[in-house]
C-alpha cells in the first residue's frame, strides 16, 4: 500500500519535472541553477538566463518557468517568467518576468490552464498558492489572486500543481501539510472544494 | 453585524481606494471583499472567514497609509475598521479606550470634552487611530508630552495562532508583553488586527495655544540667507530647545519647492501648564528670524501644516512678535479635514544634530531645481521640531521605536493630481534624497539613506517609503541597530507563524520561516 508521503511524493514529481520534452523533434529544455538550456541531441543549442527555473510548462507557443526564490525585486516573492518558442529551431526569445504575490516565496510548481490563459503556482515557501492570468502575446499579467493555506496544524509547503485537462479543477500537493488539495477553477479563481486524504483508506474525503 | 462589500456592490470602487491615490497601481491590485466591522466580535468573525477562505487580510481605520501596504491585496479581503465602535468592556476599570477606527480629531474632541485630557498624536483630524498609535503616534505635543505610545497601557488586538483560529487578545506589560512591546511603535499590519488602545493615564489638554511665524519669499532668497535660515532652526533646537521650558513649543520649517512662491517658519506653543501667560519662548525663537528678511504672520496649523491667516505684515518688534492666541481645542479640531485625496509620495528622517552648511546647501540646490515638463509644486520638505519628552531614553527598552535622541524631524512631501506626473515627481524627490544622504555624514556602505549614528537617527515606520527596500539594511533604518528588528521577528514567530499579516515593508519572518 503506498503510504501518505510516498503518495504525495509520486504525484508531487509528476509536475516538478525540470527536463521537458519540446514540441519541436529533438528538443528539450532543461531547467539548470541559473539558465534554462535548449538542447537538441545532446547538445546544449541555446543557454536562456534564468534564476532557479526548477519547473518548466509548454503551452501553445509558449514556455512557463517558475523561479525558486525567496526574494525578487526586493520583496520577498518568487517569480515566474514566460518565453516565445520558435516553432522550426525550438528556440526561447523572453516575454515576460513577473513577480508573485508578497509572500509567495520558493515557487516549486506552476501549471498552465488547458486554455492557456492562466497559470497557478505553487508557492512552497509562502505556504500558499498564486493565479497569474496570460494574454495572448504570452505575457504574464499581474497576480489575481493568492489563496494562502493555513489551518492545517503545521507549515504549508504546497510543492506540486496540476490542472485537470478539462481545466474545472486545480489539483496540488501540499509536502509540508502532508495533503492533497482540489480546486475549483472558475473564471480566474481558486476555491476549494476539497482536501483531506484519509492516508490509513488511502481515499480523498 | 457588518457589512460585507463586493464587486458588484456600487460602494465597492469607492472603498477600494486608498487616500492616496497612486494605489491600487492596477485593477488587478484590488481586493476581492471589503469587510465593515463594527464590533471586535465582527473582527474576530471576519478574519477568520478571510483565513478560512485562504484570503489575504488588510486592515484599514482612515485609509491614510503611504504606500500600498493596504489596498494592494490581489483576491484578498480589506477588514475595514472605521466604524468599530469602543466600547467600554469589563475590566476596563478608570482606562481611556480608544478604538482602532477613531479618527484622531474625533479621539481628541471625545477625550477633551469627556476627560479633560489628550494624547500626543498627530495633527491630521481624518487619520485613522489603528494604523497611527502602533507607529509611535507623533504629533504637535510631543515634545511636551512623548509619543502616543509612550502612554499606552494595553492593546486588544486579533492574532491568528498555528492552527488558523482568530483570537482576541489583551496584551499588556505582563501578558504578552513582547507583543505588547511590539504594538508600541512597530508599526501596523505586522501581527494582527488591533481593535482599541488602553490608557491608564493621559496627559491633561493644553488650555490654550499662541501660534506665529514668518514666512520666506523665495523670490530674491540667496543660498546664504537660505542657509542661515536653516541653521538657525536647527541649532535651536540642538541646543535651547532641550531646556523643559521649551518644550510646549512646535515649530516646523516648512520648506515649499520655489515653484510654490514662499517657504517659512512657524509654531504652535504653549507653557508646560498648558497656558499662555509667559511668551518670552515663543518671541525668543522668533527673534532668531528677526533678521532674514522675512515676513511676519498670522498662521495656523492646518493638518500639520501652516496656514498663513492673511498676508497683512504684523508688527515685528524683538522680543514681542505677532502671535494669535486660540483655546487648544481649536486649534487642535481646525474643522480642516485634509482634500478628498491626491497623489502623494513621501520619505522622512530624523537628526540628532543641526544640519551641516553642505545638507542645507544641498536641500536649496533641490528647492530650485526645474524638472522640463515636471511641475514641482506642492513638493516639500517639512522639517519638525523633535525632541523633548520624547527623548527619554528609558522609553528605548519599553517600547518599539528607536528614535530617541533626535532633535529634527523631517519630512519630504510631494502632492499632484496628474498621473502623467508620476515619474517626474518621484524622480525629484528620489534624486534630492539620494543626494542629501550621500557624503559627509554617512558612511560609503549606506550611502543614500539617513542610516542611523551621530548625525542621523533612520527614518519613521508611519512615513513608509518602499524605495528604502532596496537596501538590505532598510530595517535597522526603520527600527534601529539594537535589539527592536530581532524583537518583532521574535514576535512575528510566535504571534503570527503564518505570516498572515504581511505587506512590503512587514516584519520579515526569520531566515527558513515562512
Amino acid at each position: 500500500m503506498t503510504s501518505r508521503r510516498g503518495f504525495l511524493q509520486v504525484l508531487g514529481s509528476l509536475s516538478a519535472v525540470t527536463v521537458l520534452r519540446g514540441a519541436t523533434a529533438g528538443v528539450e529544455y532543461v531547467g539548470a541553477e541559473d539558465a534554462i538550456d535548449v538542447r537538441a541531441r545532446g547538445r546544449v543549442i541555446q543557454r536562456v538566463a534564468s534564476e532557479r527555473p526548477v519547473s518548466l510548462s509548454l503551452s501553445g507557443h509558449f514556455l512557463f518557468a517558475v523561479n525558486e526564490i525567496a526574494e525578487f525585486q526586493g520583496l520577498p516573492s518568487g517569480s515566474v517568467e514566460s518565453f516565445a518558442v520558435d516553432a522550426a529551431t525550438g528556440f526561447l526569445t523572453r516575454v515576460s518576468r513577473r513577480a508573485l504575490s508578497l509572500s509567495a516565496t520558493m515557487p516549486k510548481s506552476l501549471a498552465v490552464s488547458p486554455n492557456g490563459r492562466h497559470l497557478v503556482v505553487a508557492a512552497y515557501g509562502g505556504g500558499s498558492y498564486n493565479v497569474l492570468p496570460v494574454a495572448a502575446n504570452g505575457e504574464i499579467g499581474r497576480v489575481t489572486q493568492a489563496v494562502k493555506e493555513i489551518g492545517c496544524g503545521r507549515a504549508a509547503h504546497p510543492n506540486s500543481v496540476v490542472f485537470h485537462p478539462l481545466g474545472r479543477f486545480v489539483i496540488a500537493t501540499d509536502s509540508g501539510a502532508e495533503r492533497v488539495s482540489v480546486f475549483r477553477f472558475s473564471e480566474g479563481r481558486m476555491t476549494r472544494v476539497s482536501y483531506q486524504f484519509d492516508s490509513e483508506r488511502g481515499l480523498l474525503t | 453585524m457588518f457589512a460585507s462589500i463586493q464587486e458588484q456592490d456600487p460602494r465597492f470602487s469607492t472603498l477600494k481606494r486608498s487616500r492616496n491615490l497612486r494605489w491600487p497601481v492596477s485593477p488587478s491590485d484590488s481586493p476581492h471583499l471589503i469587510e465593515v466591522c463594527e464590533t471586535n466580535e465582527d473582527v474576530v468573525a471576519a478574519l477568520q472567514r478571510a483565513i478560512d477562505a485562504g484570503m489575504r487580510p488588510t486592515v484599514r481605520s482612515g485609509g491614510h497609509c503611504y504606500e500600498d501596504f493596504v489596498v494592494n491585496n490581489p483576491g484578498g479581503a480589506i477588514l475595514d475598521l472605521s466604524l468599530l465602535k469602543a466600547s467600554p468592556l469589563p475590566g476596563d476599570g478608570d482606562r481611556y479606550r480608544i478604538s482602532a477606527g477613531s479618527q484622531l480629531g474625533a479621539a481628541y474632541l471625545e477625550l477633551y470634552k469627556r476627560y479633560g485630557v489628550t494624547m500626543p498624536g498627530g495633527s491630521c483630524y481624518t487619520v485613522g487611530a489603528g494604523g497611527h498609535i502602533c507607529g509611535g503616534g507623533y504629533g504637535v505635543l510631543s515634545r511636551l508630552f512623548g509619543l502616543t505610545v509612550d502612554w499606552l497601557s494595553a492593546v486588544d488586538i486579533v492574532t491568528v495562532d498555528a492552527s488558523g483560529k482568530a483570537q482576541l487578545r489583551r496584551v499588556d506589560k505582563t501578558n504578552d508583553p513582547l507583543l505588547f512591546r511590539a504594538c508600541r511603535g512597530g508599526g501596523g499590519g505586522n501581527f494582527g488586527v488591533i481593535t482599541d488602545y488602553l490608557f491608564d493615564s493621559l496627559p491633561k489638554a493644553p488650555q490654550e495655544v499662541v501660534s506665529g511665524g514668518v514666512s520666506f519669499d523665495w523670490a530674491g532668497m540667496t543660498e546664504a540667507r537660505f542657509v542661515d535660515i536653516l541653521l538657525k532652526f536647527g541649532d535651536y533646537f540642538e541646543t535651547r530647545g532641550k531646556d523643559e521650558d521649551t518644550w510646549g513649543m512646535f515649530a516646523a520649517l516648512g520648506l515649499d519647492h520655489s515653484s510654490g512662491g514662499r517657504f517659512g517658519v512657524s509654531l504652535q506653543f504653549c507653557n508646560p501648564d498648558g497656558t499662555c501667560k509667559d511668551l518670552s519662548v515663543a518671541n525668543e525663537f522668533l527673534d532668531r528670524f528677526q533678521d532674514c528678511g522675512g515676513t511676519p504672520q498670522h498662521s495656523v496649523l492646518r493638518n500639520g501644516r501652516v496656514v498663513a491667516l492673511n498676508t497683512t505684515p504684523a508688527s515685528a518688534c524683538p522680543g514681542e512678535h505677532a502671535l494669535s492666541r486660540q483655546v487648544w481645542l481649536d486649534a487642535t479640531i481646525n474643522g480642516s479635514f485634509g482634500d478628498s485625496g491626491s497623489r502623494a509620495k513621501y520619505k522622512s528622517c530624523y537628526m540628532k544634530e543641526n544640519f551641516s552648511v553642505s545638507e542645507a546647501k544641498c536641500i536649496y540646490k533641490h528647492m530650485k531645481r526645474t524638472i522640463p515638463g515636471v511641475d514641482l509644486r506642492g513638493s516639500l520638505l517639512a522639517v519638525d521640531s523633535y525632541g523633548g519628552a520624547v527623548n527619554k531614553p528609558a522609553l528605548l527598552s519599553e517600547t518599539a521605536r528607536p528614535q530617541r535622541a533626535s532633535v529634527m524631524k523631517l519630512q519630504f512631501q510631494s502632492y499632484w493630481h496628474n498621473p502623467a506626473q508620476d515619474a517626474g515627481r518621484l524622480q525629484w524627490m528620489s534624486d534630492f534624497y539620494t543626494d542629501l544622504y550621500t557624503g559627509e555624514n554617512v558612511p560609503a556602505s549606506y550611502s543614500g539613506t539617513p542610516y542611523p549614528g551621530e548625525h542621523y537617527e533612520g527614518c519613521y515606520i508611519n512615513y513608509p517609503d518602499i524605495d528604502m527596500l532596496k537596501y538590505p539594511f532598510w530595517p535597522q533604518l526603520y527600527y534601529g541597530t539594537g535589539d527592536i528588528y530581532p524583537m518583532l521577528q521574535d514576535v512575528k514567530q510566535q504571534y503570527d507563524p503564518h505570516n498572515i499579516f504581511h505587506h512590503s515593508m512587514s516584519v520579515r519572518p526569520k531566515q527558513g520561516q515562512a
